[in-house]
Parts: structure tokens; C-alpha cells; sequence
């Protein structure tokens, strides 16, 4: 479900630029030129999360075994191959939700994109 | 030059443009007119290939717009457009936007351009921070930088006083008496005092 919904967050962000697609293929830029930009943006929105998630787990983690209420009810461990494994498919969900709809919009003749992200 | 040849269009079912053929000479300042739902921005667009036609050729500069390998090369160094709503990039200063269009050996422009515009002293500002005047002016600057053979404007002073459209008539006079070729779809009966030839639309036929 978490996946899920990061590629649906991201195509959302994605769907919600296509005005700014559409002036930049007005403007002569490439679908390339546009897809390669997404792909870094995804990428560092995608590390970041990913870091600042890692960083609370491992936190909230190392606090568990000192609140005295939750012993017996909740505990936990974060593997290397545990936490290489979110990292993996939070990028792939993360660039499937946002180049797939970039891939689609770049099909798009320019004008359509920006009447599109004005609607 | 541009050649149109039995332009036609449809949106789904709903056809807009009828076998429009005509020629604009280059240097021309082209004004086509006519009343809402005439067909004069989806014409606007399909001469500037942001829209593919449904049927119908179209030449620009002698060249088959429909078989260009590289549309967008050639629409960045050849074509520049002047929208209604200026279409800035909120996240971009004045000079950052110029810079987003215009080509690597082209940026040296972008001061001399912001400067002969009136608009220098605003290239560090976000689209949000000037006027609804001053933005066209950019969008203006940002259509010259690439001394394009074709300018296009889509109402370009449909959101401007008199005063700030006259300064932007002005400017796409001075590009055409520069021999760029400007083509502007306006309801704005001004434009006949800039325009050399003028197309009447009414219906999605020329009249």
C-alpha cells in the first residue's frame, strides 16, 4: 500500500506540471530534455524521503527498548537487507509513478499541455 | 515564409478549421482576426506546430513541418511565441526563464534584450513579484532571444491596459521591421495599424 502510494503521489505531482511541460516543449525544449530533468528530481525527492524515514525508524527504534509501557507489545529490528530492499522499491515505484505519466505527456503536442494544466 | 495548404482540424467530432490555404511572405506582420470560436488560436497553434493538424500541409521556411525529424531543435531556433497569460515559470527569475529558452550561443542576448525592453533592473525577480505588464514584456524578451524567424502571439495583450499593449504592438513591430515574420491572432482591432496582411476567420473558414 505504501508503494502504491508513492507512485500515485508522484504521478499526481507529475499530472499537476504539465502547463510547465507544455511552455517548456513550446519553448523548444526535448522530451528528453524534460524526462532527464524528472528523473534527477525523482531521485533526490525519492533519497530524501527515503534518508529522513531511515533516520526516524532507526530512532524511534533504538528509543523502543527504553519505554517501559510497550514491553511484550511492540518491538522491532531493521536489517541491512530489510532497509535495501525499501530503498529499491521506493525508487522504482517512485520513477514508475512520475516518468511513466512524463513519458505519456511527452506524446502530447505542446499546446494540449498547457490547455491541459490550465483546466 | 509560411505555406499552409487545406488546413483542417477536429476536436473529437467537432471540426473547427475548413481547408484553409494560404501564404505569409517572411517579414510580413500577419494579423488574423475574428471573434471567439473562430478558429484563430487553434490555427495560431497549428502554424507555430504546437498542434498537429487533422489533414492539411504546412511549410515553414520551406520546410514539411509534418516530416521534421527534430521538431523541437527546430521550433526553439526558429520560432518564438507570445502567449495571453505570459505562461512564466513561477519557480524562475525574469533572467532564469529567458535563459530556459534561449540557446547556448544565444544567452549573451538575454541582458541587451531585458535592457532594450525597459525590464533589466527586473531579471532577478519571480514572475509573482511584477506586474501584469511587465510579465508580457518578458514573455516578449523571452520570444525574441533566439532572433527567431517567426514570432507567434496568441492574444498577447488580451490581459494589458492600452497603454501596456500598445508597448507590446511596439515591440513585435520592431522585430518585424527587423524582417522577423510576426503572426498574431487577437480579437484587438489595434493590431490593423501594425499589420501588413490580415486573415479573417469566422467559423473556422477565411472570409
Amino acid at each position: 500500500m505504501g508503494l502504491m502510494g508513492i507512485a500515485s503521489v508522484m504521478s499526481m505531482i507529475v499530472n499537476s506540471r504539465k502547463e510547465e511541460f507544455g511552455i517548456m516543449r513550446a519553448l523548444g525544449k526535448s522530451r528528453f530534455f524534460i524526462i532527464k530533468n524528472l528523473f534527477f528530481e525523482t531521485l533526490v525527492m525519492s533519497l530524501s524521503a527515503y534518508l529522513f524515514a531511515l533516520i526516524l525508524s532507526l530512532g524511534i527504534l533504538a528509543m523502543l527498548p527504553h519505554i517501559e509501557m510497550l514491553q511484550g507489545y511492540v518491538n522491532g529490528t531493521l536489517s541491512l537487507s530489510s532497509a535495501l530492499y525499501v530503498l529499491g522499491s521506493t525508487l522504482f515505484m517512485a520513477l514508475l509513478g512520475s516518468l511513466f505519466p512524463a513519458w505519456i505527456a511527452s506524446k502530447t503536442d505542446p499546446i494540449l499541455l498547457i490547455n491541459q494544466g490550465c483546466a | 515564409m509560411i505555406q499552409a495548404s487545406n488546413i483542417s482540424h477536429f476536436y473529437g467530432s467537432e471540426q473547427v478549421l475548413f481547408d484553409l490555404t494560404f501564404e505569409v511572405q517572411s517579414g510580413e506582420f500577419l494579423f488574423l482576426s475574428g471573434e471567439s470560436g473562430s478558429g484563430k488560436s487553434t490555427l495560431l497553434s497549428i502554424l507555430s506546430t504546437l498542434l498537429k493538424p487533422s489533414n492539411g500541409a504546412l511549410l515553414l521556411d520551406g520546410k514539411a513541418v509534418g516530416s521534421m525529424k527534430d521538431m523541437d531543435s527546430f521550433r526553439q531556433s526558429n520560432i518564438g511565441f507570445v502567449f495571453q497569460f505570459h505562461y512564466l515559470i513561477n519557480y524562475l527569475s525574469v533572467y532564469e526563464n529567458i535563459a530556459l529558452a534561449a540557446m547556448d550561443d544565444k544567452k549573451e542576448n538575454i541582458n541587451k534584450i531585458l535592457d532594450e525592453l525597459g525590464i533589466l533592473e527586473l531579471s532577478s525577480r519571480y514572475p509573482n513579484e511584477i506586474s501584469g505588464g511587465q510579465r508580457q514584456r518578458v514573455a516578449v524578451a523571452r520570444a525574441l532571444v533566439n532572433e527567431p524567424k517567426i514570432i507567434f502571439a496568441d492574444e498577447p495583450t488580451g490581459s494589458l491596459d492600452s497603454k501596456n499593449s500598445t508597448i507590446v504592438y511596439e515591440l513585435l513591430q520592431k522585430a518585424q521591421k527587423n524582417g522577423t515574420t510576426v503572426v498574431v491572432a487577437s480579437h484587438d482591432m489595434q493590431i490593423q495599424n501594425y499589420a501588413t496582411k490580415i486573415i479573417r476567420l469566422k467559423d473556422g473558414q477565411i472570409l
